[in-house]
């Protein structure tokens, strides 16, 4: 589905990305884990096309990403930016409805999946007719999240999108993305900060450190082999917290 | 699209309204910003009857003397010394004046009869306490304050010469208008002012004058400068003028101007009344109401603004925009627009009548001009602030750049491009008074006129509509704020 060759990119001389190859296999989840400031959301961006890699490419479905192409591309990329982004002048619905007015989506389609989405996120008509201005940060993700949905596109890049979430609301969106997306074999890359969702979304888990990949696989394999240090106090450092609350 | 028709159809008829002026070949007659001068322009309008127009108070010397010779004006009233002295500056001041005149397409009539030169005057007590009785006697008092017109000061035969000729030894000297002077005289912070020998206030405010003893004021008889043409296209205008020719006595234009300033008889009456008493003359005068004339400047104000800010509008939003998506550009635009700012407005206005003449176009380009910074800074600052987020998301959605300026930024940036058309509307709703000095009309005409007269009343009956108006584009842009803001983006 995605496949990331030979990247390299740095900011002011600094290395935020380095990447020899990373495959993100289709119809699955892919978790980016690691510590703030790592590169996660660098690489959602490159994958996006809002940062060109001083070097390497960026394959989409076999296809190159370039400046012709990308906002066709971006199109079938659901992507939640890590503030969410959205648009302050529009209401949470004109947010969302944006995009299939836009491309001329038959209306009856895009009231059906804006129900069905809303059903979701537990939005309600009275909370969708307000301005990003006035609902809670939760609320906002959420928005946000349906913005990033209402196309149905084939790869989600969520980077934290439910990282203001209350816990209750949080586990059972867990629950409802994670059927969404094997009902409808989405291919996700989801950024979060949070072993157990990463665990509990993630066939599969990426861990950065400083732009380059330390380990990737399965939350067992990275737990019960970690191939460096780093890795292991990483994880547990995550853990500690979860078993307090247990 | 119905409000884009509306504001095409408004535009349009802005635009008819504003080249009505000079879509009639009249033949146009104008004057200098004093009383005499509108007064003989008055006489000159209504003896050669319906088909000249008068624009009164059109200017100073230059801008009158340009005007005749580009055809924006036909005729005017001038000074014999004027022009050896000012216009023809450097020539052999005993040439033949129609010799000088002719091969530029301009003719004169004879003298009219006065001779209105300048003189200085002072406080008869304080000349006999300093036993002053001639331009001569100044030399002893290097403490005395000195306020001139500014035109006297500027011109060669005006100040800088007279202190030459005299050796006087007075280095400051103030500039101001010259109705302004002999306020400055009688409360005593001016001591020695400039005069025109005919002016009405010689007697009102019983001014001494100073015995030019060194004779260096050259003669300043009025006469008649008037395009070479009209000898063959107006005869009969031409043959009326010169019926004017030796017939005005200084005493007769002392009494017609002191009539028009101190007892505030419309120069149109003053000149009428002379004309039926002196040439059996009679003319028939429309004095406009206050009402009639509040309606006339206002459409000339409304029409100044209106173009001015519209195109404004038009060329400076792309502008802006350009500015935005384009940084090196941007900086381009930005500073030239700002240096445009710098130019005084009344420098501005000025350097437009070689370009465009006199009257409301030069006005509305260089209200143009002075309208175009404030939106295009606006327009660029609230594009670029922006939060990043915002703009890296209406990216990621797959936008192209236009649909992302259109539904997404400039609708941000809505507050700050309204915030800019209303700072650039309100500021020309003042400048454009200053339209007034260059023929362009509006509330700047009567207050014009005001100051010329010293009428409170007419100042008002410019200055209250002006700012009642600025209040009214305050108010509607608020408005317009309301509804084209979207609630979101209210906090
Ligand atoms: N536009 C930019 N200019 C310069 N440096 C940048 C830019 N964007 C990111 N960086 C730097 O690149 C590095 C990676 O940033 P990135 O946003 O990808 O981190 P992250 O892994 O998403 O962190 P977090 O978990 O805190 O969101 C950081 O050191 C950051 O300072
Ligand atoms: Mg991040």
């Amino acid at each position: 589905m995605l496949t990331l060759s030979n990247i390299q990119k740095s900011f002011d001389n600094q290395v935020a990305l380095d990447i020899p190859h990373l495959n993100i296999t289709g119809q699955q989840t892919t978790i980016l884990i690691g510590p703030s400031g790592c590169g996660k959301s660098t690489l959602l961006k490159m994958i996006n096309g809002l940062i060109k890699p001083d070097q390497g490419e960026v394959l989409f479905k076999q296809g190159k990403i370039n400046t012709q192409n990308i906002n066709l591309l971006r199109r079938q990329m659901g992507y939640v930016i890590q503030e969410g982004g959205l648009f302050p002048h529009l209401s949470a619905r004109d947010n969302i409805m944006l995009m299939p007015r836009h491309i001329k989506l038959a209306p009856d389609t895009a009231e059906q999946r804006l129900q069905s989405l809303a059903e979701l996120t537990q939005l309600d008509a009275g909370q969708l007719k307000r301005f990003p201005s006035q609902l809670s940060g939760g609320q906002r993700q959420r928005v946000a999240l349906m913005r990033a949905l209402i196309l149905d596109p084939d790869l989600l890049l969520l980077d934290e999108p439910l990282g203001a979430l209350d816990p209750m609301i949080r586990f059972e969106m867990q629950s409802q993305l994670k059927s969404i997306f094997q009902k409808l074999g989405k291919t996700v890359l989801m950024v979060t900060h949070d072993l157990n969702e990463a665990g509990f979304f993630g066939d599969h888990l990426v861990l950065l450190r400083s732009g380059k990949i330390v380990q990737q696989g399965t939350a067992r394999q990275l737990i019960e082999n970690p191939n460096e240090p780093f890795v292991e106090q990483f994880i547990n450092a995550q853990r500690a917290p979860s078993i307090i609350a247990r | 699209m119905t409000a884009n028709k509306i504001k095409i159809f408004i535009f349009t008829i802005l635009l008819f309204e504003c080249f009505n002026c000079r879509a009639e070949s009249q033949i146009t007659i104008a004057s200098k910003t004093f009383t005499e001068s509108v007064i003989l322009g008055e006489l000159a309008s209504q003896i050669t009857g319906a088909k000249t127009v008068h624009q009164k108070q059109l200017g100073g010397t230059r801008v009158l003397w340009s005007a005749l010779l580009r055809g924006d004006i036909d005729i005017y009233p001038e000074y014999s010394g004027t022009l050896l002295h000012e216009i023809f500056a450097g020539h052999d001041k005993n040439t033949d004046l129609h010799a000088l005149l002719k091969p530029l397409g301009i003719a004169a009539t004879r003298a009219i009869g006065f001779n209105n030169t300048y003189a200085l005057g002072m406080r008869p007590a304080s000349a006999t306490e300093l036993g002053i009785n001639t331009i001569s006697d100044l030399a002893n008092h290097p403490e005395l304050q000195i306020g001139f017109s500014n035109e006297f000061i500027n011109r060669s035969d005006g100040w800088p010469g007279l202190q030459t000729h005299y050796r006087l030894p007075q280095k400051k000297v103030r500039g101001l208008d010259h109705d302004l002077a002999y306020r400055g005289l009688t409360n005593e912070s001016l001591d020695v002012i400039d005069l025109y020998t005919t002016d009405a206030e010689i007697h009102y405010y019983n001014i001494k004058i100073l015995h030019d003893d060194l004779n260096y004021f050259p003669e300043y008889n009025a006469i008649f400068l008037y395009r070479l043409e009209l000898e063959q296209s107006a005869p009969q205008v031409i043959r009326q003028l010169k019926r004017l020719e030796n017939v005005i006595t200084a005493d007769a234009m002392t009494t017609m101007n002191m009539q028009a300033k101190l007892e505030r008889v419309p120069e149109a009456e003053v000149a009428a009344k002379y004309l039926s008493t002196q040439l059996n003359v009679n003319s028939e005068i429309v004095i406009d109401s206050r009402w009639s004339r509040l309606v006339r400047h206002s459409i000339e104000h409304l029409v100044l603004v209106g173009i001015s800010l519209g195109a404004a509008i038009l060329v400076a939003l792309p502008l802006g925009i350009a500015a935005y998506l384009n940084t090196r550009l941007g900086q381009f635009i930005l500073s030239c627009t700002a240096i445009i700012q710098t130019i005084p407005s009344l420098a501005l206005l000025v350097f437009m009548i070689p370009l465009l003449g006199i009257g409301s176009p030069p006005a509305i380009a260089a209200l143009f001009l002075y309208s175009l910074l404030p939106i295009i800074r606006n327009t660029h600052t609230g594009l670029h602030d922006i939060a990043p987020p915002v703009r890296e998301s209406a990216k990621a959605l797959g936008l192209s750049r236009t649909a992302r300026l259109r539904l997404v930024e400039l609708p941000l940036a809505t507050r700050s491009i309204l915030a800019g058309i209303k700072t650039s509307a309100v500021i020309n709703v003042g400048t454009a008074t200053l339209g007034a000095l260059i023929g362009a009309g509006g509330y700047g005409q009567p207050i014009l006129t005001g100051i010329r007269l010293d009428d409170t009343s007419l100042i008002l009956e410019g200055a209250i509509p002006a700012a009642l108006l600025a209040l009214l584009v305050q108010y509607s842009f608020d408005l317009a704020e309301r509804l084209l803001i979207s609630k979101g983006l209210r906090s």
